[in-house]
């Protein structure tokens, strides 16, 4: 991906020092059947959510999953940019960026394919649950950047995004809850992987590399409608179905503590 | 993204037809159009496909060009993947028009063949470090009816079955350093492993059921849809929901089950024609490119 060379003067290729290092071969879950953070593999990670962190937007939301951050904020509904896009039915505008800091490996100021392609994911994600045909002639602009990618990036995000165009009072049918699971061997189902835990094929053999991905899945708890799926790798179809089930489940349980989140913040305006 | 207009009664007669299994070409739910695929076509290129699957045409180019390797795959070679949507499929396309449909079909190519299980990557490799067979396949699309996603797939697997990468020679040349020599010969190559290479499926939800190979009216009347990788042993590579509607817990299971079924028909009948392709005679006379 050609970078900006207008904006920063840098030299054209640099690589990380962590490539030259060796590969770690350990596996994913130690003797005790614990994974490298301590926790078991069917055990959530703790997740806080916050809404109104950034006072100028419409509506906002921060949240929290291990160690992976994501910010959102959401503006409109407002005219819509370019006037022959006239239609009944709303625009909505996603835009999802990884802070240049964010990962292990530096990323572009510039969006490159994966992330255009996660931003389509997210949009169509909410695309489901937003009600568009009240919002005639408008568009309404849902950011999204990641502080910081532990795992779960995707997840996090669809999340923070509902989160965040419920702040903002924009008509929905459901909150949007997503999860992400990481599948390694036929059993093993990992929720809420870590970035080292999350599915990299360069790390992994060709023998091994036989029922190894990452499935994300966005679902609306109380329609239980799914509206997103990502996954990536080689999996038998049961193997697939069942991550998308495990999804799914963790997906329902996400529910209480995001209605929580919206009603506590309600409980802070003086009325 | 070019979409045909269509009114609410015709929108109507598709959703009704399809409850009964009957679309309006007379085709059942999961049935493809009529496919049309030839290999070897293009002159300037290593392997070339072109595919018509009812009315939507797709051009394949892939030449492979000589790079570095990555540095965290220091023996392997690796794949690039471009889509180009022309002008001549619809005017819409021109400048960066079809920007967002060729970013669709390129990151999803990209995705399936992101494992180590679809190709055999040690295979492109030239000298560790230092340099590497890099394939840059491009995808053109000349016309739009419908279902291009799984047209390219088809096409790619097609071009990539039909590359020859010359068969170099490595010679110790002046100061240490290796000479890389090509053959004199064009015809001296080596072939590619395609016998992983996936395919992909795109199931559409339209009303109650999903039908495969949707033709452009009738990805009007679909709210989601599915699209999988998948491999000659049924196996999924990777999946991805498109679409603004929402979709059902147990219906995704069907359409996940319908669309191992249907990707391992598509690659028997696939691998059969490539394999008869190849063993036709070159004594047969190409009449122009149509």
């Amino acid at each position: 991906m050609p970078t900006d060379s207008r904006r920063l003067p840098v030299p054209e290729v640099s690589h990380s020092p962590e490539l030259f290092c060796s590969s770690d071969p350990t596996s994913l879950i130690n003797d005790d059947s614990l994974r490298k953070d301590g926790r078991n593999p069917e055990e959530i990670a703790g997740i806080f959510m916050q809404c109104g962190t950034v006072s100028q937007a419409k509506g906002s939301s921060f949240c929290e999953l291990h160690k992976t951050k994501v910010i959102c904020s959401v503006y409109g509904p407002k005219d819509v940019e370019q006037k022959e896009d006239f239609q009944m039915i709303g625009k909505l505008k996603c835009d999802f960026k990884f802070a240049p800091f964010s990962c292990h490996k530096r990323r572009g100021h510039i969006a490159d394919l994966e992330e255009s392609e996660l931003c389509e994911v997210l949009t169509q994600a909410l695309s489901s649950s937003v009600c568009l045909h009240r919002y005639p002639k408008s568009q309404i602009e849902v950011y999204v950047i990641v502080l910081e990618n532990n795992g779960s990036a995707l997840a996090a995000a669809i999340t923070a995004a509902s989160l965040a165009l419920a702040d903002a009072c924009i008509e929905q049918y459901d909150i949007v809850a997503a999860a992400s699971v990481r599948v390694f061997g036929k059993e093993n189902f990992l929720r809420d992987p870590t970035f080292h835990e999350e599915y990299f094929p360069h790390q992994l053999s060709k023998k091994n590399d036989f029922n190894n991905g990452v499935v994300t899945v966005a679902l609306m708890p109380t329609l239980n409608q799914v509206c997103g799926v990502l996954s990536e790798g080689c999996m038998e179809s049961s193997v697939l179905q069942e991550a998308i089930q495990t999804c799914t489940e963790e997906a329902q349980n996400l529910y209480a503590p995001l209605r929580k989140c919206l009603t506590s913040n309600l409980g802070d305006i003086n009325v | 993204m070019a979409k045909a207009i269509l009114g609410d009664s015709e929108k109507w007669f598709i959703v009704h037809g399809v409850q009964d299994d009957f679309r309006t070409d007379g085709r059942s739910c999961e049935s493809y159009r009529h496919i049309e695929l030839e290999t070897g076509i293009l002159s300037n290129t290593h392997g070339s496909a072109r595919i018509r699957l009812g009315s939507s045409e797709l051009l394949v180019g892939v030449k492979v060009e000589l790079g570095t390797p990555k540095p965290q795959r220091i023996n392997e070679g690796w794949l690039e993947f471009h889509v180009d949507c022309s002008p001549n499929a619809h005017p819409v396309f021109q400048g960066r028009g079809g920007k967002e449909l060729s970013d669709n079909i390129c990151s999803m190519l990209t995705r399936v063949y992101r494992n180590n299980t679809v190709m055999d990557l040690e295979a492109l490799g030239v000298i560790p470090q230092k340099h590497c067979w890099v394939v840059h396949v491009d995808v053109l699309i000349l016309e739009c009816g419908g279902n291009l996603i799984d047209a390219a797939s088809i096409a790619v697997k097609a071009s990539l079955y039909n590359t020859g990468i010359p068969n170099i020679s490595l010679t110790d040349g002046d100061e240490g350093e290796v000479e890389i020599n090509l053959p004199d010969d064009p015809e001296d190559v080596k072939h590619l492993k395609t016998i992983n290479c996936p395919v992909l499926v795109t199931l559409s939800k339209i009303g109650n059921r999903h039908i495969v190979d949707a033709t452009d009216e009738e990805e009007c009347c679909c709210s989601a849809s599915l699209v999988m990788g998948v491999t000659r042993r049924g196996h999924t590579v990777g999946v991805r929901k498109m679409g603004g509607g929402s979709l059902d817990p147990e219906s995704l299971t069907e359409m996940i089950d319908s669309g191992k079924k249907i990707g391992r028909q598509l690659h028997i009948s696939l691998d059969k024609l490539l394999k008869i392709e190849a063993g036709m005679s070159e004594d047969i006379k190409q009449t122009g490119y149509l």
